[in-house]
């Protein structure tokens, strides 16, 4: 029983939540949202995507590495993200839609630091209409 | 005599000024003063080949019955499993044509004495359009990016590409098309910050008729730039032997990557 980790099922459509450009997201379950609290343990700010490495303890003291899987540099760099938006240690409550088959690993929607400011994702940058 | 008012009245206020951003409204290319589409431009409109869809399964090409029947069966299994076959760009793949123009990341075109390049941000694709008058090769070799021609009508610039790989799909939602697919694009400023392309496909293979979008860029911002875009520099979402697309886990010894 990982406490850290909630579950919420959103009743929206499928097409609702980040949209990324290099493949479809399909893998993922866009139909929910998982919300993990951790530390962030690696931020890779690379092509084809940026990847938030997260490490998320339970009561027990188990700790699960999560592989969390964003945007691209091309696109969040215009809604004003850079490769020192997160670092290593930074604590963060981060909002994802899981993978469908249960492993660790899912697309961001949005992280909340510490402080309360929320770092989002927008499906695409300005003007798209997407 | 009505259609020519308004590609003049477009070339004449294009000519009086010069655009926000400091680029010249209109450029000098071989001996022509033609409207400034180079510049580095911005997608509207959604990743689909029609830029007015965002669900897949709104999209209608106008396959003949057997492709049809192959592209709704392919598009509600990945409503309903989540997974997608179809898909070469997951494995870094480039998209080629007419993919690529879709330009999910920002695309920029260059306008050089008999030569338009355009370049895609997104798997920096090139294509190099040749304005001087030639023809497509007799026995093109088949390619990503196809060989295109093109010619000024006025203020549109229209390209036509041969010669395109049959196994690269039309977009995300994995809409294939044939290696006998023609495409014909129609490129013009809609005013100093908006570039419109009408494409249209040919496809005597896999169509019953030519299917034709628009799409519209906005001109980039002063000072944005295009990206470095390499693929296998951290490509964690491996095509699986099923052929849908996988996600490579880290950590965790115990678990099975």
């Amino acid at each position: 029983m990982r406490k850290k980790v909630m579950t919420v099922v959103l009743m929206t459509l499928a097409t609702a939540g980040p949209v990324a450009a290099h493949h479809s997201f399909s893998m993922f379950d866009l139909k929910k949202e998982v919300v993990l609290q951790g530390v962030v343990k690696e931020f890779q700010w690379t092509n084809p995507h940026i990847w938030v490495q997260v490490l998320v303890t339970d009561e027990a003291g188990k700790t699960i590495e999560w592989s969390i899987e964003g945007n691209s540099p091309s696109t969040l760099s215009r809604q004003g993200w850079s490769k020192r938006t997160l670092v290593s240690g930074e604590k963060i409550t981060l909002t994802m839609h899981p993978l469908r088959d249960g492993s660790p690993g899912g697309s961001l929607v949005q992280i909340v630091r510490a402080d309360g400011s929320v770092v989002g994702e927008k499906a695409v940058y300005v003007g798209s209409g997407d | 005599m009505k259609k020519y008012l308004v590609p003049l009245g477009l070339i004449l206020s294009l000519a009086a000024a010069q655009f926000a951003n400091g680029a010249e409204a209109t450029v000098s290319v071989d001996g022509k003063r033609l409207p400034n589409i180079g510049g580095v431009w911005i997608r509207t409109g959604s990743f689909l080949f029609d830029p007015a869809v965002r669900n897949p399964l709104l999209l209608k090409p106008p396959y003949k019955p057997d492709w049809m029947k192959d592209f709704d069966a392919h598009r509600k299994r990945v409503a309903e499993t989540g997974v997608n076959t179809q898909d070469p760009t997951a494995g870094c793949l480039p998209p080629g044509m007419p993919r690529m123009m879709s330009a999910v990341y920002p695309m920029e075109v260059l306008l050089t004495p008999g030569q338009v390049t355009i370049i895609t941000e997104w798997m920096g694709q090139i294509r190099r359009v040749y304005t001087d008058g030639r023809g497509h090769p007799e026995d093109p070799d088949i390619t990503y990016v196809g060989h295109s021609t093109g010619k000024w009508e006025g203020d549109v610039l229209v390209i036509e590409t041969v010669a395109m790989k049959g196994d690269t799909m039309l977009d995300q939602s994995g809409m294939k098309h044939s290696d006998q697919i023609r495409v014909v694009e129609r490129l013009r400023l809609l005013d100093p910050q908006r570039l419109e392309n009408e494409l249209t496909l040919h496809d005597p293979v896999a169509f019953t008729a030519p299917w034709t979008v628009k799409r519209v860029f906005n001109r980039a911002k002063p000072g944005e730039e295009m990206r470095e875009f390499v693929c296998m520099e951290n490509n964690r979402n491996p095509i699986k032997p099923d052929g849908s697309v996988g996600v490579i886990l880290q950590g965790n010894e115990s678990t099975p990557k």
